[in-house]
C-alpha cells in the first residue's frame, strides 16, 4: 500500500485546511457573534453527511440497495436513549457502543442475507426494509426497550472541553462526518473499494476473478451499519425525545438514499455535496414557510439529476469541475454582500452552481484549463506547435474576465486554432 | 491439465449437461463445437462454476475445483473470458485490467502483465482512460481478453471471442489466441467459426445436445465426414 498514492498531498491539504476552518468556527462565532443558527444548521448537514455517507459505502459502491438505514439510525439512537437516561452513562461512551449495536444488526442481516444464495437486488432493499420495519415494531412493543411510550433525553454528560450543547453537538458531528467520509475516501481508493465496484457491475465475474464477494460485503455492511448507528446515537442528544416514529420511520431512509443519488453514488463525495445540497434547501424551505413545498423542490431535484446527470452532480463535476464552483461562488459572495444571512446566500449560490452544471459543454467556453489531458476532438496537433495561439486565446479569454459567461459556439474566436 | 470428470448441469428441470468429460493440456488450444444450444456456454459457465453442476467434477494440475470457494478458484490459475464479455462497462479500460489481476497470486506481477496486455493490443492502451462501455464490440472483446490474461491464467476458458467482430478482427482474434500459448496457457476455446478454430486448435470435441459425440485431434477432425457436413459445410 502506497500512502502517497492513497492520500495525495495535495488533496490532504485542501481538505485539513477545510477541517481546521470548520473547527474554528464556533471560536469565531464566539468572537463574532454571528447568528448561533449556523452552527445548528451545520450540525444537521454532518448529521445527513455521515447517515448519507454510511448508507452509500455499502448501496453505492456495492450496488446493494438498502432501505434499511432506519434499522442502524434508529438502533443507535436507542442504544444512546436507553444507556443514557435509564443507567446515566456519559454520553461519550455510548457512542462506541451504539456503533457496536449497529455494526451487530448489520452483521445478523448481512449473514441472512449475503449467505442466502441467488438473493437479488429487488429482494435485499425490501429485507433491509422489512429489518428495520421489524426492529422498530419490536422496540415499539417491549417495554424493556420502549413499549410505545417514547422516551425523554434528558441532559448527558459530556467533557466540559466540548462547549455547551450547540458546540458539543457540533464539534462531535463534524468528527463523526470526517470519519464517514476517510472511511468512504480510502475504501474508494483501495483494493477493497476495486472489489467492491466490481460487484457492483457484475457479482459474478467479481467472484470469478478472485473477489471474496461474501466477505466484502459483510464488511461493508457492518461498517456502514456502525457508523450509522454512532450519527445516531449523537442525534438522539439533538432530537431529545425519542419514539419510534423518530428512530425507525422512513423518513432517514428515503433521504440518505435521494442525497446520495443526487450527489452521486459512485464517488466518495457525491453523499456529502447530496447532503449540502438537499439539507441546505429543506431548511431555507421551512425558514421561508414553505415546508410543505420543499418535498416539490426535492422531488424536482432528483428527477432532473436522474434525467441528466446519470452519474449524479459529482460525476458531473469532476469532469468539469470549475463553472459550477464558480457559480456557486458568485452566487453566494453576490447574495452574502448583498445582506442575506449566509446560509440563504449558500442556497442561491447552490441554485447558481446548479444550473451551470446542468448546461450542456457546447453552451460553455472551450474545454481547457480544467480537463486533463483531454485532447480536442479531431485535435492532431495538440503540442508545441499549437502553444503560442493557445497563449494568444487565453490572453483574450482573460482580458474578457467573464470566464463562466455562455459563448457562443459559432464565433470563431472561440473555436481553438488546433 | 484442466481435468473435466462426467461432468453434469441442469437449469431446474431442464438436464443440459450429461456426463461431459474432456481435457485441457498445458500450452495447447483445445476447440469445443458444436451447434447452437448444445450447452457449450453453459459447460464454460460450469467449469469456471459461475453456475452449480449437478454431477461429476472438474480438477487442475490435480486440485478439485469444487473444494474451494469460487473466488479462489482464479488463485490456482483457472481464469474465464465469458460469453458476451461481461466486462465492468462503467469502469475504465485500466480499471477492467486492473480488476483482471485481483487475486493475490497475479497482483505481484500485474505490472509486467498489464505492459504485455498493451504490447499486445496497442488499442487498448489508446483508450486506458475510457470507460469499457463505450468501447466497439472488436475492442471490448479484446479487453475481455485482455483482463482474462490478467490474471496469469494457467488455463483460460474463451467463450466465442470472435462473436461480432469483423472479419479482419477475427482473423487477428485467432493470432492473439494461438499467441497465448506460448505463454504456457492451456485454451479451451468455445467457437462457432469452426474452419478457424480448426486452423490453431491442437485437439478438440464436439459437444451435441448436452454430451460429447466426438473428439479427436485436428486432422482427425478435419477429416471427419460428420465435421465437414455439419461444421465446414464441405
Amino acid at each position: 500500500m502506497n500512502l502517497r498514492r492513497i492520500f495525495p498531498p495535495r488533496v490532504v491539504a485542501v481538505w485539513l485546511v477545510i477541517y481546521v476552518a470548520l473547527l474554528l468556527l464556533p471560536t469565531v462565532q464566539g468572537i463574532t457573534g454571528f447568528p448561533l443558527y449556523n452552527l445548528i444548521f451545520l450540525y444537521l448537514v454532518f448529521f445527513w453527511i455521515t447517515q448519507a455517507t454510511s448508507w452509500n459505502i455499502l448501496s453505492g459502491y456495492s450496488g446493494y440497495f438498502s432501505f434499511g438505514q432506519a434499522a442502524f439510525y434508529g438502533g443507535g439512537m436507542y442504544t444512546t436513549t436507553i444507556l443514557g437516561s435509564r443507567y446515566d452513562w456519559d454520553l461519550l461512551p455510548t457512542l462506541p457502543v451504539a456503533a457496536l449495536v449497529g455494526a451487530g444488526i448489520a452483521f445478523l442481516t448481512g449473514l441472512l442475507v449475503f449467505r442466502l444464495r441467488k438473493l437479488s437486488g429487488e429482494i435485499f432493499a425490501l429485507f433491509t426494509l422489512a429489518v428495520a420495519l421489524g426492529i422498530g415494531a419490536l422496540v415499539q412493543n417491549w417495554r424493556v426497550l420502549d413499549g410505545g411510550r417514547g422516551i425523554v433525553l434528558g441532559q448527558l454528560d459530556y467533557p466540559d472541553l466540548l462547549g455547551d450543547t450547540t458546540e458539543m453537538l457540533y464539534y462531535l458531528g463534524l468528527t463523526l462526518a470526517v470519519i464517514a467520509l476517510l472511511a468512504a475516501y480510502v475504501v474508494q481508493r483501495s483494493r477493497f473499494g476495486a472489489g467492491l465496484f466490481a460487484i457492483r457491475d457484475d457479482e459474478k465475474v467479481a467472484e470469478a476473478i478472485g473477489v471474496p464477494t461474501f466477505r466484502y460485503k459483510m464488511l461493508i455492511f457492518t461498517v456502514s451499519g456502525a457508523l450509522a448507528a454512532a450519527s445516531g446515537g449523537l442525534h438522539a442528544v439533538q432530537v431529545g425525545f425519542i419514539s419510534t416514529d423518530v428512530g425507525f420511520g422512513l423518513r432517514v431512509a428515503v433521504f440518505v438514499i435521494l442525497m446520495s443519488v443526487v450527489g452521486g453514488r459512485r464517488h466518495w463525495f457525491g453523499p456529502l455535496l447530496g447532503a449540502v445540497l438537499i439539507q441546505t434547501v429543506t431548511d431555507r424551505m421551512a425558514g421561508a414557510g414553505y415546508a410543505e413545498a420543499n418535498q416539490i423542490v426535492l422531488a424536482a431535484v432528483l428527477i432532473a439529476a436522474t434525467l441528466f446527470l446519470r452519474g449524479g452532480i459529482s460525476a458531473r463535476l469532476v469532469e468539469r469541475p470549475l463553472p459550477p464552483v464558480l457559480g456557486f461562488v458568485l452566487g453566494f459572495v453576490g447574495t452574502f454582500v448583498a445582506g442575506y444571512p449566509a446560509i440563504t446566500a449558500a442556497a442561491w449560490g447552490m441554485a447558481v452552481g446548479l444550473v451551470v452544471l446542468f448546461v450542456p459543454d457546447r453552451f460553455l467556453p472551450q474545454r481547457r484549463s480544467w480537463t486533463r489531458g483531454g485532447s480536442a476532438p479531431g485535435g492532431d496537433g495538440d503540442g508545441s506547435g499549437a502553444g503560442t495561439d493557445d497563449g494568444i486565446e487565453d490572453g483574450h479569454r482573460i482580458e474578457g474576465d467573464e470566464v463562466i459567461e455562455p459563448s457562443d459556439p459559432a464565433s470563431p474566436t472561440k473555436e481553438t486554432g488546433r | 491439465m484442466l481435468e473435466i470428470d462426467g461432468l453434469g448441469a441442469a437449469y431446474g428441470e431442464a438436464v443440459v449437461l450429461r456426463d461431459v468429460s474432456l481435457s485441457v493440456p498445458a500450452g495447447r488450444i483445445t476447440a469445443l463445437l458444436g451447434p447452437n444450444g448444445a450447452g457449450k456456454t453453459t459447460l464454460v459457465k460450469a467449469i469456471a462454476r459461475l453456475i452449480p453442476i449437478s454431477a461429476g467434477s472438474v480438477t487442475l494440475d490435480g486440485q478439485d475445483l469444487q473444494e474451494l470457494p469460487i473466488h479462489r478458484v482464479v488463485e490456482v490459475g483457472l481464469a474465464v473470458v465469458p460469453e458476451g464479455r461481461r466486462l465492468f462497462t462503467q469502469m475504465t479500460v485500466e480499471e477492467n485490467l486492473q480488476l483482471g489481476a485481483f487475486s493475490k497470486a497475479s497482483r505481484p506481477q500485474a505490472k509486467t502483465t498489464m505492459d504485455l496486455v498493451y504490447d499486445r493490443f496497442p488499442r487498448l492502451k489508446e483508450r486506458s482512460a475510457q470507460k469499457a462501455g463505450t468501447l466497439s464490440g472488436g475492442e471490448q472483446q479484446m479487453l475481455a481478453l485482455g483482463r482474462g490474461l490478467m490474471a496469469k491464467p494457467h488455463y483460460l476458458l474463451m467463450d466465442e471471442p470472435s462473436l461480432g467482430l469483423s472479419p479482419l478482427l477475427t482473423t487477428q482474434m485467432f493470432e492473439l489466441i494461438s499467441s497465448i500459448t506460448e505463454l504456457g496457457v492451456g485454451v479451451l476455446l468455445v467457437e462457432q467459426n469452426v474452419a478457424k478454430t480448426l486452423e490453431i486448435a491442437d485437439h478438440g470435441y464436439v459437444l451435441e445436445q448436452g454430451s460429447i459425440v466426438q473428439s479427436g485431434d485436428r486432422e482427425e477432425l478435419l477429416g471427419s465426414e460428420r465435421i465437414r457436413e455439419a461444421y465446414l459445410a464441405l
